[in-house]
């Protein structure tokens, strides 16, 4: 199972509407909002998108299954900018 | 009424401070006086005040105004992230040449003395070498890229008798090397191997880098406001977090305050952050700075730093009596007396800025 969890070279600022991440190597900022802080608190260690899906699910009352794809979909998101790294077991 | 930009720019300075008087507006504020509010909390760099306040529902805020302060805030916030990562690679660098180092103010203080980085907002970075290695560090940062705002009177000068250099990277960041933390007769005082004293560290996007212990880093916060003749109030709330929320060894501090004879500028900081931030909780820095009475000859130091407009040249003559050895205060004073070519393009002639120190002096010691 993959589990993912924060760059090790990842600079971040909560804001208002989110959370700002960069990473210090290089590249642009990325701004992640809604339940952006919850999500990224989770992955300060090895996470699989499945148990953060339900967590953030828990949190705010919602069914897994209404959660799960975005979740998975900010998790791609991140992973493609290099803000998470997948851990492989 | 309606608060005045003044008076809202204070309550956000003072935001959740315990003992203070300052009350929110009770009402978002006039769309008059908004555009002048905000500018002044990016300048003052209390974004991250503001929008802690905002978060809370203690500052009421029009939709607009609201979608503002996330906007000021968020930009506020990445341009610290870039500066962090300035900071990752200046310190990475400086490790590499064996220069060791400390970070200062902002960048420190957002990490270690504030609950949450995002509130405390900066706009340059701050480090410390040692005098010793100021030469190296300054050569280094110029290799990299760095510009020097100025040069050195002569050569050695800032190692030896200098507060420090500011220098610019190409996207226009600024970085204040320090030797000390003042310019002038108060830095000179400076115990400067109290501030290399066992380092608090910290980590930047895993990162460890390291600041001076709280104590120092307090001291530092008041000589920001201290000797400031238009003290910011994000000065003032530093000081306020150290007084009322930081485990602080009050007797350490003391003693380093009174090591380097910064009593008066202590004094004087710790006084404007209660007046300012209107702190009715008395502590006993509090107590003692409001009791304190400055003594003539401080009186006229500090005068050179808290009369508006004298110049730094001012500041440097009056340096002399705080300069120990006899041989030492003549370099430093042909230093200033002849300077090099490169240091007087552009700045007039070495009269007419003697001439100008000069006058400072007599006008800043007359005033005090």
């Amino acid at each position: 199972m993959t589990t993912y969890v924060r760059g090790p070279d990842v600079l971040w600022r909560s804001c208002l509407d989110g959370l700002l991440l960069l990473r210090d190597s290089g590249g642009e900022a990325v701004h992640i909002t809604g339940s952006a802080f919850e999500l990224w608190q989770l992955f300060a260690h090895p996470r699989s998108v499945d148990s953060v899906g339900a967590e953030i699910a828990a949190l705010y009352r919602l069914p897994v299954d209404e959660v799960l794809p975005h979740v998975r979909e900010v998790v791609d998101q991140l992973v493609g900018q290099g803000i998470l790294r997948g851990v492989t077991r | 009424m309606t608060a005045s930009a003044d008076e809202s720019l204070r309550a956000v300075a003072a935001f959740a401070l315990p003992g203070t008087l300052h009350d929110m507006p009770h009402e978002p504020l006039p769309a008059g006086v908004w555009p002048s509010f905000l500018a002044r909390v990016r300048r003052d760099n209390l974004t991250g005040q503001l929008a802690a306040a905002v978060a809370a529902e203690a500052m009421p805020v029009t939709d607009d105004q609201c979608a503002e302060v996330t906007a000021v805030h968020r930009e506020s916030m990445h341009n610290c992230l870039l500066l962090e990562r300035l900071l990752i690679s200046t310190v990475r660098s400086l490790g590499e040449h064996g220069i060791d180092y400390r970070v200062l103010k902002g960048a420190a203080y957002a990490h270690l003395d504030y609950p949450d980085p995002a509130c405390r907002a900066f706009g340059d970075l701050d480090l410390l070498v040692r005098s010793e290695q100021f030469d190296l560090a300054a050569s280094l940062l110029a290799g990299e890229g760095y510009r020097r705002h100025f040069p050195e009177p002569r050569r050695g000068f800032d190692r030896r008798f200098n507060k420090g250099a500011t220098f610019t990277t190409g996207d226009g960041f600024e970085l204040d090397v320090h030797r000390t933390l003042a310019l002038g007769p108060f830095g000179l005082r400076i115990r400067l191997d109290r501030l290399w004293a066992d380092p608090d560290p910290f980590t930047v996007g895993g990162t460890p880098v390291l600041s001076m212990p709280l104590e120092q880093r307090a001291l530092n916060a008041c000589f920001s406001v201290g000797i400031d003749a238009a003290p910011r109030l994000m000065g003032m709330r530093d000081i306020a977090e150290f007084l009322l929320h930081a485990p602080m060894d009050r007797d350490l501090f003391m003693t380093l305050v009174d090591e380097c004879g910064a009593a008066p500028v202590v004094a004087r900081a710790i006084y404007l952050t209660w007046r300012d931030l209107a702190i009715a909780d008395v502590t006993a820095l509090s107590a003692w700075a409001r009791r304190y009475r400055i003594e003539e000859r401080a009186r006229r130091d500090l005068a050179l730093y808290t009369y508006p407009g004298v110049s730094t040249t001012a500041q440097s003559l009056a340096s002399v009596r705080a300069i120990p050895r006899l041989r030492d205060k003549a370099s430093f004073l042909a230093a200033l007396v002849f300077p090099g070519e490169d240091f007087v393009r552009g700045r007039g002639s070495m009269h007419t800025r003697l001439r100008r120190g000069l006058k400072d002096l007599r006008r800043a010691t007359e005033s005090a």
